[in-house]
This record gives C-alpha cells, sequence and structure tokens, in this order.
C-alpha cells in the first residue's frame, strides 16, 4: 500500500477517534476534489469522517480556517507547516491547545499544481512532521532533499542593485491587492489589517507598484519570526508574485541575526517579541 | 450580420488600416499569465488566441479610475478620458459576453456612468469561437455555446492555415474588412454559419440556474446552508477580482498637499469592509452571508433584473480559488438543499 492510501486510512480512524473519544465538533482537513487534487473541508460528524483524505496535493494550509471556527473543539489535519502553524497560533494567544485535537501527518512533500515536482519550500523543508500532536500516521517523513529556494535567493542576491530593483518591480507589478496571500496565512489574524484602515488611511486603494511594494513589503514584515515558509501565500496568489523569495529571504535572515525558526516549541517567543541584553546589536548597550 | 471568408494575410491587411484608427490588442503570454497587449508585430498573431488571465472588463471598468482631482480650495478638475478606440481580438466567447453583462448595471438609462460609458463606446471586441474546454470552463453548463457572438462585433470561425471565417455584426468593423474579403455573406445569426470549423463539444452537465433562481428566495434564511458553502472560504478578492460579470467598486478620496484626487477602484463582496457600517456594525459579520449574497446577485437579482446570469461560465474564479471551492458545485449544492 503506497503512503497517501495509509495515511488516509489512518486519519479516517483517528478521525473516528477524535468524535467518539475526545469529542469535538468539527474536523478540518482535506478531501478529494478530483483524482490528482485535494481541497480543504470541514466536516461535521462522524459520519463524514470517510471524506478525509491525505495525498500529496495537499497544498492549503489548513490552519487559517481555526479563525472561522474560534471556541469550538476542533480536530485538525497537520502536517509539519500546518502543525508549527498552530504551535505559533498557540504560543500568540489565538487558539487553545486543549480546544485542539491534532491528527499528525509526517508529510512527504507537497507536489506543485502540475504534480510534478516538490514545491521548492518542500525541498528544503527541515520539519515535515508536526511538533505537536495527539495522533500521528506511521510513515516516514520526507528527508531534506536540497535547498533549490535557498539557492534561488543568493541568486537573486547576486544581482546588481538595478537588477535586483527591476526583478523586485516586476513582481509587485503583478500584485493586484485581492489580499489572497494574507487570507491563505495563518498567522494573518488581525481584526482589521492596517491596509483595511480608512482613517487614518495608511495605504491607498490605488493598485500602483509603489502601493504593491509597501503592501508586500510591510506583510512579509509582520511575518517575521512567525512564517512557518508553508508557501500557502504563495500558491493563493492568482498573479503568480515570487512570494517565495520574499518570504524566503526573510525567514533566512530571521535565522541567521536572530537564529530563530517560528512555531517548533510551545511556550517560546518569537524573535521580535524577546530582548537579550547580550544581543550584540543591542542599541542601548552603553560604554560598560 | 455578415459573413466574410478572407484569407489570413487579407485578415492582416485589415487589421493594419484599422490600426490607423483603433489600437489593436492581443492575448500574449507573459510568464504564467495571458494578458492583452497592444499589438505591433504580426509575426506575435499565432491564431491561437488563449483565453486571458483577467476577463477585459479591465478595459471598461480598469481597477484604479481617476474619476477627478480637486484642490482645497473648492476647484476640480475633470480627469481627462482615454478616448483611444480600441479592438480587443481574440476575445474568448465567455469574455465577450462581459461588455454586455456591465452594460445592463452601467448604462441603465436612468444612471449612466459617464466613465464607463466612454471606454464602453471606444471597445470593440472581435471574438473567436473556442474549439476545446478549458479546464474549468462550464458556459455550456449555463446553457451558452462556445460559438456564440455574446454581444461582439465580430466572431471568428474556421481558421485554416490559409483562410478564416468572420462573422461581423458592426458596420464600422465591416467596412474595414470589406474589400479583403473573398465572399460575403448576409446570415441572421450564428446557427446559420455551417462552416463553423472544430467547435468545442462535449456532453453538457447543465447546471439547474433556472430552478436555482426560483429556489433562492426560499433559501436566504437557510444559515447552515451558506454556513457549510462557505466553510473553507478565506475571504480574498480572487475570485470577484477575476470575474467578468463582478463591478462592485468603492470610492476614495487621496490627499496630497493642498489636493487630491478621488479614485475609483474594485471592491468585492467577499471582503468584510464591504458592508462595515460606520457605526461598526456589519450586517454581513461572516463569509457566510457573504457567500448568500454573491450567489444571490449572481445567480437571483442578475436575471431578475436583466434576464441574463451574472456569470459567463468563463470558470477563472474556479482555477483561481485558493480554498478550491467550485462555484458548479455551490449551486447544485444549494438547488439540492433540503
Amino acid at each position: 500500500m503506497n503512503n497517501d492510501k495509509l495515511i488516509t486510512e489512518e486519519i479516517r480512524e483517528f478521525g473516528r477517534k477524535a468524535f467518539k473519544e475526545e469529542n469535538v465538533e468539527i474536523i478540518i482537513g482535506y478531501e478529494s476534489l478530483n483524482d490528482n487534487s485535494l481541497k480543504p473541508a470541514v466536516i461535521y460528524n462522524e459520519n463524514e469522517v470517510n471524506k478525509l483524505t491525505w495525498n500529496q496535493t495537499a497544498s492549503f494550509n489548513l490552519a487559517t480556517l481555526l479563525r472561522k471556527f474560534k471556541g469550538k473543539k476542533t480536530g485538525i489535519i497537520a502536517n509539519g507547516c500546518i502543525g508549527r502553524s498552530l504551535v505559533v497560533l498557540i504560543n500568540e494567544g489565538q487558539i487553545k491547545r486543549e480546544n485542539l485535537v491534532i491528527i499528525g501527518v509526517p508529510c512527504q512533500g507537497i507536489l506543485n499544481e502540475n504534480n510534478e515536482e516538490l514545491y521548492e519550500n518542500c525541498m528544503s523543508c527541515k520539519y515535515p512532521s508536526p511538533p505537536i500532536f495527539d495522533y500521528i500516521a506511521q510513515v516516514e517523513p520526507l528527508k531534506v532533499q536540497g535547498d533549490t529556494l535557498g539557492e534561488r535567493i543568493e541568486k537573486i542576491e547576486a544581482m546588481s542593485e538595478s537588477e535586483k530593483l527591476s526583478y523586485f518591480k516586476e513582481q509587485m507589478n503583478k500584485c493586484i491587492r485581492c489580499y489572497a496571500c494574507r487570507q491563505a496565512c495563518p498567522m494573518c489574524y488581525c481584526e482589521t489589517c492596517f491596509v483595511d484602515i480608512n482613517s487614518p488611511k495608511w495605504l491607498s486603494k490605488e493598485v500602483t507598484n509603489e502601493d504593491n511594494t509597501i503592501w508586500n513589503i510591510t506583510r512579509i514584515y509582520h511575518l517575521a519570526g512567525r512564517c512557518v515558509e508553508c508557501g500557502a501565500c504563495s500558491r493563493a496568489c492568482p498573479e503568480g508574485l515570487d512570494l517565495m523569495y520574499l518570504i524566503g529571504k526573510m525567514n533566512r535572515d530571521t535565522k541567521r541575526l536572530f537564529g530563530f525558526e517560528a512555531g517548533l516549541k510551545i511556550g517560546t517567543k518569537g524573535n521580535l517579541e524577546t530582548f537579550n541584553p547580550n544581543d550584540p546589536d543591542f542599541f542601548w548597550k552603553g560604554e560598560s | 450580420m455578415k459573413l466574410l471568408r478572407i484569407k489570413k494575410d487579407n485578415f492582416e491587411e485589415a487589421l493594419r488600416s484599422l490600426q490607423n484608427e483603433f489600437k489593436i490588442y492581443i492575448p500574449k503570454k507573459e510568464d504564467d499569465n495571458v494578458v492583452f497587449s497592444e499589438l505591433g508585430n504580426f509575426k506575435d498573431m499565432d491564431y491561437k488566441f488563449e483565453r486571458t488571465s483577467h476577463p477585459i472588463k479591465e478595459f471598461v471598468l480598469p481597477q484604479n479610475e481617476t474619476l477627478f482631482y480637486f484642490l482645497k480650495d473648492g476647484s476640480r478638475e475633470k480627469e481627462s478620458f482615454d478616448t483611444s478606440k480600441r479592438i480587443l481580438l481574440g476575445v474568448r466567447p465567455c469574455d465577450a459576453k462581459t461588455l454586455k453583462l456591465l452594460d445592463f448595471n452601467f448604462l441603465d438609462s436612468s444612471y449612466i456612468d459617464p466613465y464607463y460609458e466612454k471606454r464602453r463606446k471606444n471597445t470593440f471586441v472581435i471574438s473567436i469561437a473556442c474549439n476545446e474546454f478549458g479546464e474549468n470552463c462550464f458556459c455550456d453548463s449555463l446553457g451558452d455555446s462556445p460559438y456564440k457572438l455574446n454581444g461582439a462585433d465580430a466572431i471568428i470561425y474556421s481558421i485554416s492555415n490559409e483562410e478564416l471565417n468572420l462573422l461581423i455584426d458592426n458596420e464600422v468593423i465591416f467596412s474595414f474588412f470589406k474589400k479583403y474579403s473573398e465572399k460575403i455573406e448576409e446570415v441572421n445569426s450564428e446557427e446559420e454559419v455551417s462552416e463553423k470549423g472544430k467547435i468545442a463539444e462535449r456532453a453538457t452537465k447543465p447546471l439547474p440556474v433556472k430552478e436555482l433562481k426560483e429556489k433562492l428566495p426560499s433559501l436566504i434564511g437557510s444559515t447552515d446552508l451558506w454556513k457549510n458553502i462557505s466553510a473553507t472560504c478565506i475571504e480574498c478578492g480572487v475570485c470577484t477580482y477575476l470575474c467578468p460579470a463582478c463591478y462592485c467598486f468603492d470610492i476614495n478620496d487621496i490627499t496630497f498637499g493642498k489636493g487630491g484626487k478621488r479614485l475609483r477602484s474594485y471592491d468585492s463582496c467577499m471582503f468584510k469592509e464591504y458592508t462595515l457600517e460606520a457605526s461598526g456594525h456589519n450586517p454581513r459579520p461572516t463569509g457566510a452571508e457573504r457567500w448568500r449574497q454573491r450567489l444571490l446577485h449572481k445567480f437571483l437579482y442578475y436575471p431578475d433584473l436583466y434576464n441574463e446570469l451574472g456569470c459567463s461560465g468563463c470558470g477563472r474564479c474556479i482555477d483561481k480559488c485558493p480554498s478550491k471551492i467550485d462555484i458548479r458545485e455551490v449551486i447544485n449544492y444549494a438547488f439540492n438543499y433540503k
């Protein structure tokens, strides 16, 4: 039996248990859209458990949907990315661990839209299994395939300033500000996003290169030390902006400068929430 | 209507003569997207005319539109309208329908939108019949056909290596092609064109849109239906921004120094802020109410007011939905809901 089938059988069994023994009200998982694609699904009772399916096209980050079901005891299917998102949301006080029943899936990597190869963030994934879970399917997770994203970032870094600027402008020109990136991101849970505040108006509704740049950079910076690099924003984008580069770059900087990666452990604070007097860059060091 | 048989070389000659008066746009591949771009080099004319990633509404209802500029002293200056005439060549029949559907709203006799009107008046469409269905198109399921004119000024049929058929429903456009054609026939409708070439065909799965329209009023209060439909919706603007028939807009003043401008830009009923009132109350607080609005507008209000669906079956909302929500499934689900 292949891994997908095995995982699917296991998550259905765990799903039944979650309804029976853990009294979850809903389970957030995936169901088959057609032969080669999954879509997110919310199921409400044990009879629907056989809808739950897993395969390598589970490209949507289910943790995003939790904000729609606040206060409900919820079962959720979680691979590494979703599991890490849950840890960030728990650490930030958005959800309660005791309200979750986490059905873990050691991830085999997610296939890109042509179902041909893994997404580049999956190739370099070091955390394919969820850091926290209540149940977990018994399969071997994906091993690191190589850092194609890192290599791509290095290539962009190596460009001249004017080349970089024109690459950046080209990307920002594509944005139509549909906010699919924001809506697909589990960490973009602000009740009112700064772009939607109209008094004061932080950002114009005009879709221009400059305003698109402000939007995308601000969103990415808000995710420093919070992004788990699941790639949901980049897959949600209807215009094909290279968001993977932006978040990849930001995550690598966060790792390099702060030694921090998001969503690995419950109880840790984000790199921008902590303060270390031994920080070599600490601006207020005085003369001592 | 006139049916013309034209050699490809002559077709291009006619386009060249049209270029003296019109800007001609054709679909062009850019990275992974297909966009309308101005026809310069005729080598770009490969006669494939892929369906563009965005609907053609951008030509009549741009995402940003400055309505006028103003100064603190109260004076104002009208935005200069782009009055250049343009021909969109190689539009798919579902997209040709865009203008027909938007006209109902913007050119309704009692409230004419001058900005839309000026652009609309100068926009001409030469569409092309589809010879295959895209992954998620469903015009046939709505009772439409991939060979329909749908309000276009002309439509291209039956392209061979040397020739094509052109059905024209506009005197001005006809005057440019007349002298270049091999044969001219008078016909009354698309149906009478016998040589259409290969037209996309399949066993159509009809959608119960007529029946749904009758049923929708009784479903307005079915809270669970709307909750279930919207359960996995992330409430972004993809479906509405890319919809050929969605036209909702927002108006904002952008100020700088002693003046500013009044801007019209796309809005989406899927956004929370769309119905947020100044008091803080939101009559459509969750995705459920917003989905109800979207479905009712397209499949109840539009046919009620204009006798046409607010949907052309282009399938972009299905192609691009981050949650992979399929409007066809939603229609069936709502119709079968008990």
